[in-house]
């Protein structure tokens, strides 16, 4: 199977993959610098320059994570989040799972068509949410809270260690399943230039 | 000639001056000041000390010195230009300890000016701090404790500009702040030895005790590195890390009480010398001359022998028992060049096996009753034996204290989360294979 870019249909404006690229290149670098801070010398050999870089990348994050929510408020974008009738919840969520587990290897069609409208299956759609509107304001702050320091730095470190080692498996299966388009590569294209990777005509079949 | 010094210093040091030890004729009584008193600070919660509120029967004088106890050296040469014999001197070209460099002298933190009526006897508001290096006992023998009793002030007191400039550099600078104390990072070394063990369970025939040195090989010193524990400072609200010799105290004991030094003489000596008993089981080498090595409770024939003997001496139920304590490391401050700075120096495997390294307390295994009194900490086991030392346990330090210094990760998390991200990877491998093999069947097919 063979795929095009189809310049009618914008998936992604450039403010989102901007902000995509921005924030997977960061959240690698946190991994890496976050990583090298738990295991000191593991990665990175010296822990001043893993402590400065998973500051860096840190307040990158959070200026990242505010501008894509204002962003997604004014353009409304957010709906993209909302659940929806079509989804079928809950059920709509073991119907995507079963699809990924067993369907997937027979067939290329998912169960529920993303599009410019509907940019997330059921089961994205409560992984990103949990991940932009509970983990990321979870690490965000206790990220700030460990920064500063004060009473409550246990707590927060916990925090902060299990949601880092959340995002890090979290990281592993996005991009996985960033494979599971028409083709191995149509999604991360599609986050590259920003328009529908379809499928060549004739060509549906393989 | 070093050698010489050293050899000199080290009679005057730990033997003390003749002229001092000029023993009388029946040799029981010293001219040596010998002080039953308190060990002044060293309060512990345990039941049987809190009861008397004291922690050992008799400390001499001139051994109740922080710097006997902590290897302090005030004085504002260079280590380089020491007299004294320390190994490699030439290559350390800092001095001993920056504020007696800068001339800030003893009265400008241990209060100087007490009204009159509270001045002690020998109160003096000029204390020379100035040493002659070729003598330690030029500043052993000062009376340090001239001012003690008064206000002392700490690092925060003076240096409050110089403690936000760790904002620039230290994350977490609070939080850093609030758990280690100053002197962890600025007095990580002691280019000195210092007392290590006194041995009052049998003294010398000049009632002084037989003492174990930290940090001196033979005639030289090599220096120490201290021992950063987790305690409650005499000026801190909290319990911190900070850099401590750890001293111990081995002492007999009776039904009642500690058993002091007329008991011991009683029962150990002939006069001025061991009786035949204690020489036999002893005195190894026959020299009359107990060294530290041969003065070890260190079998169970010794012990009986002395058991014997106190008993004989009235003494009820004798026992041997070990004190130790830590004694602040507070002067000698480096400059902050030498400072500790860098993350991994606490937060790195190896610094984590550092500082929970086992501190040696006493070098063979003299008795199982051990009181560790460690200020502000509340655990029974913090000695244990190891192979055949009796050793402070670090690992049994309550654990809120153990947090955060080293690096933040815990074992069985840990564990679990490789094992979960390496599922993970597998997971999505063969699935990703199983992809492409039922793909490839598919269009195969078609």
């Amino acid at each position: 199977m063979k795929t095009q870019k189809n310049t009618n249909v914008v998936m992604f404006t450039l403010m989102e993959r901007l902000w995509h690229w921005i924030q997977a290149f960061s959240m690698i670098m946190l991994a890496i610098s976050g990583i090298s801070l738990h295991w000191p010398g593991t990665i990175i050999g010296s822990m001043e320059t893993a402590s400065s870089l998973h500051h860096l990348f840190g307040y990158i994050v959070a200026i990242n994570f505010v501008v894509w929510f204002i962003y997604m408020l004014i353009s409304k974008r957010i709906h993209f989040y909302l659940p929806k009738k079509a989804d079928e919840y809950p059920m709509g969520i073991f119907k995507q799972a079963k699809f990924y587990l067993i369907d997937i290897y027979f067939t290329n069609e998912h169960p529920y068509h993303v599009g410019p409208e509907n940019r997330m299956n059921p089961m994205q759609k409560l992984a990103y949410n949990g991940v932009m509107f509970l983990a990321m304001p979870a690490q965000i702050i206790t990220g700030f809270i460990l920064m500063m320091g004060g009473a409550s730095v246990h707590t927060a470190l916990i925090v902060h260690v299990l949601v880092g080692a959340f995002f890090v498996l979290f990281i592993v299966g996005h991009m996985y399943l960033a494979t599971t388009g028409h083709t191995p590569t149509a999604l991360f294209k599609e986050m590259i230039h920003g328009y529908e990777e379809e499928v060549v005509k004739g060509d549906e079949t393989k | 000639m070093k050698f010489i010094i050293l050899f000199i210093f080290l009679s005057v040091f730990v033997y003390g001056s003749p002229k001092s030890h000029d023993l009388s004729k029946n040799g029981m009584e010293s001219k040596v000041k010998v002080d039953f008193k308190r060990v002044e600070g060293l309060k512990t919660k345990h039941n049987e000390l809190v009861k008397s509120r004291r922690i050992l029967p008799f400390v001499h004088e001139k051994y109740n010195s922080t710097i006997l106890k902590g290897g302090q050296v005030f004085s504002n040469l260079k280590v380089s230009q020491s007299r004294m014999n320390i190994v490699d001197k030439k290559s350390k070209n800092y001095v001993f300890d920056v504020h007696s460099s800068k001339n800030v002298g003893c009265v400008k933190c241990h209060e100087s000016r007490p009204k009159e009526g509270d001045r002690p006897a020998n109160y003096t508001d000029k204390i020379n701090v100035l040493i002659d290096q070729g003598s330690i006992d030029g500043y052993l023998g000062k009376k340090h404790n001239a001012v003690k009793g008064f206000k002392v002030k700490n690092c925060v007191d003076c240096h409050q500009a110089d403690i936000a400039k760790h904002e620039s550099w230290l994350p977490a600078t609070s939080n850093h702040m609030d758990k280690i104390s100053c002197e962890t990072c600025h007095i990580n070394k002691r280019d000195m030895f210092t007392a290590k063990s006194f041995n009052y369970a049998l003294l010398k025939e000049n009632n002084e005790p037989f003492i174990s040195y930290l940090g001196k090989k033979g005639r030289s010193i090599v220096g120490f590195t201290p021992n950063n524990i987790w305690y409650k400072g005499k000026t801190d609200k909290n319990i911190k890390i900070k850099p401590a010799n750890m001293v111990s105290f081995l002492v007999w004991k009776g039904a009642d009480s500690f058993v002091d030094a007329k008991t011991l003489k009683k029962a150990f000596y002939n006069g001025d010398r061991l009786n035949s008993e204690m020489a036999k089981a002893f005195d190894k080498n026959n020299d009359e001359n107990l060294s530290v090595q041969e003065a070890k409770f260190d079998n169970e024939a010794k012990k009986a022998v002395a058991k014997k003997l106190l008993k004989a001496a009235g003494v009820k139920n004798p026992s041997l028992k070990l004190i130790s304590f830590p004694v602040a490391l507070e002067h000698n401050v480096m400059p902050k060049e030498m400072a500790t700075k860098s993350c991994e120096s606490c937060h790195s495997s190896k610094a984590k096996s550092e500082l929970y390294k086992d501190a040696e307390l006493l070098d063979y295994n003299a008795t199982s009753d051990i009181d560790v009194i460690i200020p502000g900490v509340k655990n029974a086991k913090l000695a244990k034996l190891v192979n055949g030392k009796i050793v402070l346990n670090k690992n049994a330090l309550p654990k809120e204290h153990m947090m955060m210094v080293t690096d933040t990760s815990n074992k069985d998390f840990d564990q679990y989360a490789i094992i979960l991200l390496i599922a993970t990877i597998l997971g999505l491998l063969g699935h990703g294979m199983l992809r492409i093999m039922f793909a490839s069947k598919r269009n195969s097919k078609e």
